[in-house]
């Protein structure tokens, strides 16, 4: 089983199966480009060690998951919320890594693994009341009470819906 | 200067936004939620919210023009003027001719139902087609069904006078998917052929673009015409259907000789649907007979000149005798014509083979044909 090298954006090295690596687009691309594998580590800049070893975590569990749907609006895997009980421990996480984790699968071009990040924040925002998805989120009311009323009137049709 | 704080939700970019948004299975009322959270919630939950926009009760324009900040949002809009409409609101039901007016509230709009089952005039439908479509430029599929009105069934001057406008480029919705549904209800309206070009010549350029054609026209006389009266019902312009691919065609007292209307002739059609609902009207009138009707060897000339079709649904309102449902060609394909759900039901035309390999077949089962 051959092998490649990450260099997260933190300057660490990391030693992982191609196959696994493979699980990232991105990576997939640049080793089709290059032909063979690459003596020299691959720089990720965008992704910092932590943020790696548990994307590559990811991938590793999921090395054998068919390739996902050419078709990006496949509606069975867009339309459900259900997350695998592996995927739901694994994304047990404080924000910070979570929104890292979104950004890094997006960054590599991991569907998978960003349709996971996006459906545990959406789960997440499911249910809750204005108030508590600013305080779940920390993100500032920067509305005036006016502004809000009139939303809230505006948008009234829909909130049995 | 680099933003150095965690990531949290607000720091991530629209596009990843878009996609939690998209991903969660919200209903309408959880996007109402995330409009009143913060700004940037506000700005893209909006554009769930007002995404699809259906009018069907009884509201004015100025009531409406209440929705026109979020007209930018909408990409479907749907108008229905139906009898649930005048039940909210009889006053304010023939308020058709604002509809073009109303819709430039909605720049990017790709999708139009335009949907008139308490009946508007003719004239006044061509002038809904040839305003929608060159006000809202947007627009990818558009779809007009209308009962109309015999009262000044004759085109007026001034509608002549709009439908004859040239259409420049950027002036007009290059359309991809176009349904025209008639249904005409009084006596001494005009005929079919002359519907059917006062469309075509509303719809214009717009249909150069067209890959998907659905035209259902239903007179209230449903009888073919007169021998004398055929030359009349001949084609007047062609539809220019060169980009299209799936047609259907569905139009009562449809004879072979008005197929000239809708121009199928050296397009790259794959798929045509077919209708007609002649035979229940020669049932009924006691004129079974060949003359008129639509028969399998006029299905087989249309076809032959379609050197790309692929596929053809057949349908009719009564079931017809087996013996009509023989094998026929295509410069390409052999098809079988089976009537699928029986008596009233759909008539599939299933591919039977190549031409070649079943040649043999077709001359000694079909020689008639």
């Amino acid at each position: 089983m051959s092998q490649i090298t990450l260099l997260s954006s933190d300057n660490v090295e990391m030693k992982v199966d191609k196959e696994v690596a493979e699980r990232s687009i991105l990576i997939k691309n640049m080793l089709e480009d290059v032909g063979e594998t690459p003596d020299q580590a691959i720089p990720i800049p965008n992704v910092n060690e932590g943020v790696l070893r548990k994307v590559i975590e990811w991938c590793e569990h999921h090395r054998n998951d068919p390739p996902p749907p050419a078709d990006e609006d496949s509606d069975s895997r867009k339309k459900s919320t259900d997350i695998e009980e592996w995927d739901q421990k694994f994304m047990q996480v404080d924000q910070e890594m979570l929104f890292e984790i979104i950004l890094a699968a997006n960054y590599l071009d991991i569907k998978p693994l960003l349709d996971v990040g996006c459906k545990t924040v959406a789960n997440m925002i499911k249910g809750k009341s204005p108030e508590e998805i600013r305080k779940t989120f920390n993100i500032q009311n920067d509305f005036t009470p006016e502004e809000e009323d009139q939303i809230r009137r505006e948008n009234e049709w829909a909130e049995d819906r | 200067m680099e933003n150095l704080s965690p990531p949290n939700l607000l720091h991530l970019p629209d596009e990843l936004l878009i996609q939690i948004l998209s991903s969660g299975n919200f209903q309408l009322a959880n996007f109402a939620t995330l409009s009143r959270v913060c700004k940037r919630l506000n700005a893209l939950a909006v554009g769930y919210l007002y995404n699809q926009f259906t009018v069907s009760h009884g509201l004015s324009y100025k009531e409406l023009d209440g929705f026109r900040k979020f007209g930018a949002h909408t990409r479907v809009l749907e108008m229905h003027y139906t009898p649930l409409m005048l039940t909210a609101d009889k006053a304010r039901v023939n308020t058709t001719s604002g509809l073009p007016k109303f819709l430039t509230h909605f720049p990017n709009i790709t999708k139009v139902v335009f949907i008139n089952t308490l009946g508007i005039s003719y004239n006044h439908f061509l002038y809904i087609i040839r305003k929608t479509l060159t006000s809202n430029l947007c627009l990818k599929h558009v779809e007009f069904h209308a009962t109309v009105l015999a009262k000044n069934s004759a085109l007026r001057g001034d509608i002549v006078e709009l439908l004859d406008k040239p259409m420049v480029n950027g002036t007009f919705a290059r359309l991809e998917k176009l349904v025209i549904v008639y249904t005409g209800n009084k006596r001494g309206e005009m005929d079919a052929a002359e519907r059917m070009e006062g469309f075509r010549k509303a719809v214009g350029r717009s249909l150069e673009t067209v890959k998907e054609l659905g035209v259902f026209v239903n007179s209230y006389l449903r009888r073919l015409p007169e021998v004398e009266e055929r030359k009349g019902w001949e084609c007047k312009g062609k539809w220019e259907m060169e980009g299209v691919r799936k047609v259907e065609v569905v139009v009562d007292c449809w004879p072979w000789w008005d197929m000239g209307v809708v121009d199928l002739g050296g397009g790259g059609v794959e798929e045509l649907v077919v209708g007609v609902g002649v035979w229940e009207v020669k049932r009924r009138l006691r004129m079974i007979g060949a003359d008129g009707a639509l028969q399998v060897s006029d299905l087989r000339d249309i076809a032959r000149t379609l050197v790309y079709l692929e596929r053809i649904v057949w349908f009719c309102k009564l079931g017809w005798g087996d013996e009509l449902y023989p094998k026929f060609l295509t410069e390409r394909k052999v098809f079988l014509v089976e009537r699928v759900n029986g008596v009233g039901g759909r008539v599939e035309v299933r591919e039977e083979g190549e031409w070649e390999g079943s040649r043999e077949r077709i001359t000694n089962g079909f020689a008639g044909f």
